[in-house]
This record gives structure tokens, sequence and C-alpha cells, in this order.
């Protein structure tokens, strides 16, 4: 893609997560944007710092001393370019740092306005702790103790399509106003209201005295129409003005900056760029991204113009990973069976309990990544099923019943980019998605895309010449031949390669997973051709061909079934488990 | 810029600056410079709320905007059942009563908002000491001198009695251990692997249980326990640490506050074992962060050598990696053994301990 870049702006991202304090410095190097220098600090806004500036200067000062461009004045701000010729021009913030957002809900219909409520939540980092409606059997005065109880960071009101109920909903609003005059002022929430618009004059009159409110277009305008979107801004609004309360520093590191930043919810800004990858990846197939964090989960895919969003503030590797031994009928039996060795349920129970006191440890043997990388597959498989009804019907309709079509599939998350071999973050990936067809997965180990994201709002030219960078690194490209076929062994496809001009013919057998070396920069003619009930992505028994492009394993042939099952026997499941990490090594 | 931590402590003699802090906004009842036991309150707020609402208008079958006409209650007040808050005069006379005893919390829109219960909720002092600090609405700082200890994990209850341990530090703890002896008072132990070692330990009852190691499995039963548990070390089949075990073995039948708080690594808060000096005022005051740099002392937190304390050695740049392939900011650390190995930043608690 040719840009005029004359007058390019350079730009310093930061990200802050809960753990690490990453910044990027791009800036245009012979006609292109290039990532120049990345710097990583601790995070430093909890205790003992409990001031998020002092991980930022940090990781910014290593920008500067691998750049040699001075990027911070000597109070630790950042030099913005009317103040130096040779400063920075953009800055954006990506921030997951923090407790989930305490998201209390008020609605009419659960099904309905409060569905809506709750899908626009789950597109940050937030715990619903209060859901309130007609349906909720409590009279006003339970619903005003629920509300100053659950201590909610925001109020979304909502309810009412637009023309429709008022009285509903004005009761909702009454019972919000009585909570927010018990609650100190320096506590009360900030208050969304998304319902129906013919009372905005009225929730006015009611709230703005309290608390900050914000009014947004109606989520449900009518009973078969969701409208998120414009609502999505006044809640990414609503968590800059909790974040920079809640972190200490923060606000004061923005005011610095006196409003030039860009600055989004991590997970909102990979979304941001997943959708833009949609818009130019095959729209049939979508994009989708992973991001396996400590303290949550962010799935996120577009399809075409459709776009899915979720965030699982209680799903992670970090201090909610205890969460993931609820709500399933032998969690711990589960973690064990996809453990490739024998061990005990009181080391599952001790890995889970321990790494919730040090969230942000990292395994450091053998065994602690083995059970890390077993507690990801469930992770991913409860992520997944949690997301199902939030992916678009088209894609939906399209998996029947797997993961929809997606290509490629970006990841992120410490313990899949840094602390698993490649072999090990595909295998936890093909186990915990369970993708269909052909897809590639992509490792984002810096990680830039939430950057790009949030960057492409002022700069899209970067966000376009750093996707065609070596900065993401192509992890394999996964061709799944799913099939009914129990027998392990039976031959369910038949496979020609062609690289370079040389062909191979493989048969494929139930059970495998084998690799066909395909190093970055090759590309690969593969002519897949499934037996009769199997199907590689091109409907059942029907024969396709593709063309993939080499990565660091190259092409993987999956063909142990959908959904995988593992023999129950412990020393074949073993052996097996060793034999496909050692098919992918 | 250094990396600063915060610190696990094992001290036998330090002054300590104890903040207490209220779950929601309340009231200090206590003042600067004013003496604390244990159990002296020193902040109180309310906690799990009842309301009522009383719907005025609907009532009266008045407007909303009017209905504040006829509400002869003022915010505030107190009022007891049958009592009149609202009264449309007339012919037909309405009046709205008070359903239960409460006070009037609120009045707006033509509703009034009853709190009919509300359940004080007390917060003590937990060590004994001198308060050096009130934070309005908020808590205070409680300073006194004495033996610290860190735990990592609690089950949020408190008490203030006489140490009583059973060795050696590796000790599994059992029933038959248990003797009505021990009643009232706080047991250090080892570990604990038994269900039914707990539920003994309950229903003698002691004061208060300090151990090293606990099964995992026993989280839920513990955090039920209606006396403070702390765990020292890890949940798992270990021992308590030498350094803490050799301190509260020297502390035998002298009285310990267990202040069993879940730990939180935002604000720092994590479970405490204070034991009171009887005379000393030492100056050095127990630190509660400290920089991570070369001939520091610090604990790994993760297998191989969970548990075993290190000196830092060296601080490389960049990400190293480690034996099992995993990439991470580390730090080179020499085990009591001399031997030398490269641990995950994260992977490593400052400790602060002295003989």
């Amino acid at each position: 893609m040719t840009i005029s870049l004359v007058d390019a702006d350079n730009l310093l991202a930061v990200d802050v997560g809960n753990a690490h304090t990453r910044a990027a410095w791009f800036d245009v190097v012979e006609g292109r944007y290039r990532l120049v220098a990345l710097g990583i600090a601790p995070t430093t806004a909890a205790a003992p710092l409990n001031d998020l500036r002092e991980g930022l200067t940090t990781a910014t000062e290593q920008l500067q001393q691998i750049t040699g461009q001075p990027l911070l004045d000597t109070e630790a701000r950042v030099l913005l370019s009317e103040s130096d010729h040779a400063a920075v021009d953009q800055v954006v913030l990506t921030l997951s740092a923090g407790a989930p957002l305490r998201a209390a809900l008020v609605g009419v219909l659960r099904g309905v306005s409060l569905h809506s409520a709750r899908r626009l939540a789950h597109q940050i980092p937030s715990s619903v702790v209060a859901q309130l409606h007609l349906g909720d059997r409590m009279h006003t005065g339970g619903r005003v103790q629920a509300l100053v109880q659950s201590r909610p960071d925001v109020v979304l009101i909502v309810g009412g399509v637009e023309g429709g109920a008022t009285r509903a909903v004005l009761a909702g609003v009454r019972a919000v106003r009585l909570a927010l005059e018990l609650i100190p002022p320096q506590q009360r929430p900030e208050v969304i209201y998304a319902g129906n618009s013919r009372l905005h004059a009225e929730v006015q009159r009611q709230l703005e005295a309290l608390a900050p409110l914000h009014l947004a277009p109606n989520l449900r305008p009518t009973l078969e129409h969701e409208q998120l979107a414009p609502a999505q801004e006044t809640l990414l609004e609503v968590f800059r003005r909790v974040r920079g309360r809640q972190l200490p520093g923060l606000q004061a590191w923005l005011d610095d900056l006196g409003g030039r930043v860009v600055f989004y919810p991590t997970s909102y800004a990979l979304a941001r760029m997943v959708r833009f990858l949609g818009r130019t990846y095959d729209e049939n197939k979508g994009v989708l991204a992973v991001d396996l964090g400590a303290e949550s989960v962010t799935l996120t895919g577009a399809w075409g113009k459709e776009t899915m969003l979720r965030v699982f503030a209680d799903l992670g590797v970090g201090s909610v990973l205890p969460n993931v031994l609820e709500g399933e009928p032998h969690p711990v039996d589960e973690v064990r069976r996809w453990v490739p060795f024998p061990i005990e349920a009181e080391e599952v129970l001790a890995y889970a309990y321990h790494k919730a006191l040090y969230p942000h440890s990292v395994p450091a043997t053998e065994k602690a990544l083995a059970l890390a990388l077993a507690f990801a597959r469930l992770i991913l498989r409860r992520a997944l099923r949690g997301a199902w009804k939030d992916i678009p019907p088209r894609a939906r309709e399209q998996s029947r019943g797997w993961l929809p079509p997606a290509e490629p599939i970006l990841v992120s998350g410490h313990l899949l980019t840094h602390s698993a071999s490649p072999a090990q973050a595909l295998l936890t990936l093909l186990d915990g998605l369970q993708p269909h067809g052909v897809t590639t997965f992509v490792l984002d180990r810096h990680p830039l895309f939430p950057m790009l994201g949030a960057a492409a709002e002022t700069n899209p030219p970067l966000a376009v010449q750093m996707l065609e960078s070596h900065h993401f690194e192509p992890l394999a490209t996964v061709l799944t031949v799913a099939h009914g076929v129990k027998r392990w062994g039976a031959t369910v496809a038949r496979v020609r390669v062609e690289i370079a001009g040389a062909e191979r013919d493989i048969d494929v057998h139930t059970g495998t997973l084998l690799t066909v070396p395909l190093r970055p920069g090759q590309k690969a003619k593969v002519v897949v051709r499934p037996q009769r009930g199997a199907d590689a992505g091109f409907g059942p028994g029907r024969r396709g061909v593709v063309m993939v492009h080499g990565s660091r394993l190259g092409l993987v042939i999956d063909a142990r079934g959908r959904p995988t099952r593992l023999p129950p026997q412990p020393e074949q499941r073993f052996e097996l488990q060793q034999r496909w990490l050692k098919a992918l090594r | 810029m250094p990396i600063v931590r915060t610190v696990v402590r094992v001290i036998p003699l330090t002054t300590f600056h104890y903040r207490r802090l209220l779950p929601r906004p309340g009231r200090v009842v206590v003042n600067q410079g004013q003496r604390v036991k244990t159990s002296t309150v020193v902040a109180e707020t309310l906690l799990e709320a009842r309301y009522r609402v009383l719907d005025v208008a609907q009532a009266l079958g008045v407007p909303r905007a009017a209905a504040e006409e006829w509400i002869t209650c003022r915010v505030g007040e107190t009022v007891s059942r049958g009592e009149a808050l609202a009264e449309k005069k007339g012919l037909l006379s309405k009046v709205v009563y008070a359903p239960e005893d409460g006070k009037i919390v609120a009045i707006s829109e033509g509703q009034i908002l009853l709190q009919v219960y509300a359940q004080p909720w007390e917060l003590k002092a937990g060590i004994p000491g001198v308060v050096t600090k009130v934070m309005p609405e908020q808590g205070v700082e409680i300073s006194a001198a004495g033996a610290l200890i860190d735990g990592v994990w609690g089950n949020g209850q408190q008490s203030y009695a006489p140490l009583h341990t059973l060795g050696p530090a590796d000790r599994v703890l059992q029933v038959e251990d248990l003797g009505v002896e021990m009643r009232g008072l706080i047991l250090v132990t080892g570990r604990i692997e038994d269900e039914e070692v707990l539920t003994a330990a309950e229903n003698l009852p002691l004061r208060g249980l300090i151990v090293g190691g606990l099964h995992p499995g026993l989280l839920p039963l513990g955090g039920r326990l209606s006396f403070p548990l702390v765990v020292l070390d890890a949940f798992a089949a270990r021992g308590m640490n030498a350094a803490a075990f050799r301190l509260l073995e020297s502390s035998e039948e002298r009285r310990a506050a267990v202040v069993a708080e879940t730990p939180d690594p935002y604000t720092g808060r994590r479970p405490v074992v204070f034991i009171p000096a009887e005379e000393a005022q030492p100056e050095q005051v127990a630190p509660e962060a400290a920089t991570l740099e070369p001939g520091v002392q610090v604990r790994l937190i993760r297998e191989p050598h969970r548990g075993q304390t290190a000196v830092v050695v060296s601080l490389p740049p960049g990400w190293v990696t480690l034996p099992n392939g995993a990439r991470a900011l580390g730090a080179k650390v020499r085990l009591p053994s001399g031997e030398r190995l490269m641990a995950p930043l994260t992977n490593l608690e400052i400790l602060v301990q002295s003989s």
C-alpha cells in the first residue's frame, strides 16, 4: 500500500497491563512506518508504588535510550511536538490494568433490554454486580438495597423501545435515584441511560444533580433491533473516567498530555484492529483474536461488517484462575486430562490457588507449564462457549457448531506467546478453540495489535504498514479434517502438497496430527480430498484447494476429530498427547 | 528505574505501622494518640442495610411533584411503626404510616425511603498500640513495637491470644495432636492436610491457627472457621519456613495478634501475625516495600525452588529464557547451597528478616 508520508507523524504507544507496561515507538524510516523501539517495565498502579506513571516513565525511558530521541522532559512528562520539533506527535494508550468495572444493570425485560445491557457491559472488562428488571421479584426497597450494596462503578439504565414503555423504565430510574441519595457523593457511580429516548429530559431531571449522567441512544430501539455501537462510545468514555479515578497517576498522566492522547481499553482497541482486518480479509471467513490474559480473556471477531467482542473478566490465568474449577461437573479431572503425564488432583488445586495468590508469577518448570496450558485449554473452551451467542448469526450458521471460520486467528497473552513453546501454544489453541477447516494462527508477542487498533483512529497508514511488517509471527496454518470416524488410524483424507514444484502426497489418518515443514517466505499449494463424511472446511466429502504461506511450524494437519476426544486410559492418553506434541516440534 | 516491590517480613523486633480501613466509609471513633487494645473498636460503619420505599404520591393519589407537600417526616428522623409519615387532610383524609421502625434516609419524587434495618459493622484495632494517624471516614493507623510475620492467605478473622507451638516446622497436624489444654490458644504448626483436623480445631475451639502449608482442598472449610487461620507459606504439602517457625517457637505463651486479612494485591493488604514487645521500643520501622537489586534477600514463590530463600546476584536487562523454555524478565539469584539460577522477577518476593 503506497501512502504519502511526507508529513507523517511519529507515534508513542503505551499499553498498561496488570503485570507489565509496554511502550513502543513508531516512526518513518526510509519512507515507511517502522517499529523503532520497544520498552517494558513492571506496572506500578498497585501497591507499593501506587502510581501508574512510574512504570510508564520507565518503559518510555527505555525508548529514549534505544533511539537517542528525547521523549520525556526533565519532569518525566511526554515531550509533545508543539513544544519541541524533535518530539512526540501522537500518543495512544491502551489499558487493561485494574479490577473489572462493577456494572449494575437496570432494565425492563430480562431477555430484551437487560440482555443488550449485559452484552454492552461485556465489551469492556466488567463484572455485572446487580441486575434489576420487571421480573426480579424485588420491591423498590430491595432494588435500592441491591444497588447500594453492590457498590457499582457504573449503572446502566435501559429499557423501553422507542415510543414504547415509560412507566417501568421510570420505576427503575427512581430506584437508581434513591440509591444515589444513599451513596456518599464522592463514591457515586457514573450513570448511563440508554433506554427509550422519550425519557431523556425526565431522566436528566431526576439524576443529573446526583451523579455524572451520560445519555446514549437506545440500545433496543425496537424489540427486534439491537444497536450497541452508539452506546459503546458512551461506555468507553465512562471507562476512561472511572479508570482515571481508580488508577493512581493515570489522570495526572493524561492531564499532562492535555487531551492529545487516544485512550482505549486494550480489549476494545484489539477489537478495532480485528474489525479493520475483517474488512480487509475474506469476509466469508472472518478474523478472530484471542487474548488470554492473567485477569481476563478477550474474544473478538469480524466477519465482513459483522463483529463480536466479548471480555470475560472472570476468566484468566492469574488471580481468577480458581474460577475455572467452578461450574463444570468435574473440572479438576478435566484439567488433569489435558496434562500429558500423571498428576494428582491436589496439585491441580494447589496450582490454581497459588496462582491466585501470585497472579503474575510464571511457570518455571515443565510440570507447571503443562498445568498452566491445561487450564488454558479449559479457559478457551469456556470463553468460546460463553461468547457463542455474541457471534454474528451468519458466522454461527456457517460454523455448524464449531468455531466459526476465521483466518487468521490472532493470539496474545503472555502464557501463549512467552511461556509456551510454539508447539505447546498451537496444541493448546487447537484443543481449546477446536477450529475447523483452514486457518492460520498468528502470535502477537509484543503485543502490538491493540496499539495499532488505537493508532488507526488518527494514523491509519501506520496500522496498515505495520501489518505488513515482520513483527507478527505466523505460528502455523492448520488444516482440520473433521470426521465422525471413531476407529483410530482410518484414512479420512488424502492431501497433496506442492512446494516449489515438488509434490508430496499424504494419507491423513484419524487421531493424528502431522506437520509439513513450510518455512516463512515459502508457499505451498494444498489439495485436500476428504473421504466421504469427512470435512476439511469445504463441505462433507468435498475437495478443496488452498494456497498456504510458510510459518514457524508450517502446515499442520489435524485429524484428531471434532471435538477432539482423549482416550480414557491414562497411559494411552499420555502416549498420544506426547506424540501430538512431538509431531509439532 | 529500580524495581520496587511489596516485601514479606519476618522480623523479631520492629515498629509496625498498621493501617486498619473500613470496607466502606463510616466513622472513626478513636483519636490520634489514643492507646488501643486489639479488641478496641476504632471505626464503625453500616453494612447490609434493608430498605422500604413508601410511594406517597401513589398512596395519597397526588402528583409526584406535589407529594412532598403532604409528607410530614424529615430525612434523618427516626420513626416508629404506625407513625404517620404523610397525610392528606380533607373530607376523605389519607395517611401513610411507617410499616416498621426505622430511619428516614431519603425523600424523593414523592417517595420516602425508610431504612428499616442496618447491620452495624465494627472495625477493631487488631493489634494493641497507639493510634498514630486518623483517616476520617476511612480508618486509622496503629503503631506498635513487636515481632511481625507476614502471611500469604487469611480467612478474614482476627484474635489475640497466647501462642502454642507444635513442631517441628514440617509437622503434619493430626486430630490426636489437639487437646483441651489448647482451648483458647493460637496454635502454630507445620501444615494441615486433613479436614477432620480443622473440624476438631473448631470444636475445641482454638483462638487461632498459624500454619506453613494448607491442603488446597481445605480452603473452603478454612474460610468458614470462626477463628483466624493464617497460611504463612503455601497451599501445598509444605511446612513452615524456618525463620517464621523459629520466631514463633521462641515466642511460646506470649500473646499474639493474628489478623487473617484476605490478601489484596492492589492495596498490598495481607494477613499478619504480630507479637507485641513488652518493653523495647525500636526505632527501626517495618518496611512495606523495598527495591529489588543485587544483594537483596528474596524468597522464590514458584517451583522448582519454591519456598527457598536466595540472594539477588544481578538483574540482566531484557527477557531471559528459563530451563523450561519460557521467557520472562528475570534475575540471577544465589541459593544458600551456592547454586546460581535465573528466576523470573515475578516469581520473587523480597524478604525482610532479621535475627
